[in-house]
């Protein structure tokens, strides 16, 4: 009765007589109305698809895409993260206007090309450290600057003024800012500061 | 056999559809050329298999108005994924497993109105003949057509894949989901009971 044959493409069940009876029997065919319908669908779809846009648009737009936010994430990784104001430390509100970059000194540029390099808090504190010696060096020939980063703008800051005429109001305060100078290690300016100290308030006790 | 080519096609691409057509893939060709825009292969395709899968819809589905939804819904997204259409599998495998998620969709759809099938239900096709002047091989037809449409649901889609579609055993698998031995068995069985309703018809007469 059934014929079981190996192989994918070779029937592996057949019934002779059941398949005649159903070729006999199976005489139907499609609505002719349908026909048409589908054929004009099919020409419709067609043409829609022609007059789109080319084959290669749509890869091309995901390339550009993905290349645009690629580099949106990567401008956006190398901005420098701000930082919490150190205590002592001036506000950036205070700080002069900057001067051109002809009148920079080529410490001041060393020193600012280093801040900027300096991609942790560590390497920012060793940065910080050279470049406060070599602004020590020259001191008196650095103008401000605006466009380092915010930590050599800090120092700059603090370097260029010390402590704030409301540090000066009185002497605890003026000693408190004196102290922060030292802390930052901005000791030449603390001295020059404590100096001035003195001079003001000749019979307050220094420690 | 000679398949048209469309006036459109390239010299590039019509090297590579002939390489196709070498390759006993007529139909995916003629897919792959409609893919690119020439209505014309469609056409051909369409014809090709429109009356097997036609038949395959009524039968399954035991219902002309049905059968003629389904026939329009099978066709409307083969032109719709013809931008997606890769040629990875034969043709007919691609369109019969079209047909047969149509088919099941639409059982989910009308799974709460469906009826049991009978022996008394509308959509048993009535012979011209009269019972008396039936004849062996006329009575053998009617039965077998009873018995198809009693059959279960998927012993009668794997019987149809096989018959009308003329469909291997894998191939069956890809469509309907199931395993390789299991649409044996189902074929099987469906073989049998087939058999059975004509062996009776034979005595009958």
């Amino acid at each position: 009765m059934t014929d079981e044959r190996n192989g994918n493409t070779h029937e592996p069940l057949h019934d002779d007589l059941v398949a005649e009876l159903y070729r006999e029997l199976a005489q139907e065919t499609a609505p002719e109305r349908l026909d048409a319908q589908l054929l004009a669908q099919a020409a419709s779809e067609a043409d829609r698809r022609r007059s789109g846009s080319p084959p290669w648009v749509r890869p091309f737009a995901w390339a550009a895409t993905v290349g645009l936010t690629l580099a949106i994430v990567l401008e956006v990784a190398r901005l420098p993260v701000p930082e919490p104001e150190l205590p002592g430390s001036p506000a950036s509100s205070r700080l002069p206007a900057a001067p051109a970059d002809a009148q920079r000194s080529d410490a001041e540029k060393a020193a600012t090309t280093e801040l900027l390099e300096a991609t942790d808090m560590r390497s920012l504190r060793e940065a910080e450290d050279i470049a406060r010696s070599r602004i020590g060096a020259s001191r008196e020939t650095l103008p401000a600057t605006t466009d380092a980063g915010p930590a050599a703008v800090r120092m700059q800051s603090a370097a260029m003024e010390g402590c704030t005429d409301s540090d000066r109001s009185t002497p605890e305060t003026w000693l408190s800012c004196i102290e922060n100078l030292e802390r930052e290690g901005l000791a030449e300016l603390a001295d020059t500061e404590r100096d001035r100290l003195r001079k003001a308030f000749p019979d307050h006790v220094h420690e | 056999m000679p398949v048209p080519c469309g006036p459109r096609l390239s010299k590039q691409a019509g090297v590579t559809y002939a390489a196709l057509m070498e390759r006993d893939s007529e139909d995916r060709a003629l897919m792959l050329r409609y893919r690119d825009g020439d209505v014309g292969a469609f056409e051909v395709l369409y014809r090709r298999h429109k009356d097997a899968v036609y038949r395959y819809l009524l039968r399954l589905s035991r219902h002309p108005d049905t059968a003629d939804d389904l026939f329009q819904d099978v066709w409307g997204k083969l032109i719709k994924a013809r931008r997606r259409y890769r040629p990875t599998a034969k043709f007919a495998t691609f369109l019969y497993r079209v047909a047969h998620n149509c088919f099941i969709d639409h059982v989910r759809r009308n799974r709460k109105h469906a009826r049991p099938v009978t022996l008394d239900d509308d959509a048993i096709p009535d012979t011209a003949e009269a019972p008396d002047a039936l004849t062996e091989r006329a009575l053998a037809r009617r039965r077998l057509e009873t018995a198809l449409l009693t059959l279960p649901d998927e012993q009668r889609d794997v019987y149809l894949l096989h018959e009308q579609a003329g469909l291997g055993l894998d191939e069956i698998s890809i469509v309907t989901g199931c395993k390789r031995e299991t649409a044996k068995s189902r074929l099987r069985y469906a073989l049998q009971k087939l058999r059975a309703a004509i062996d009776d018809a034979t005595k009958m007469a």
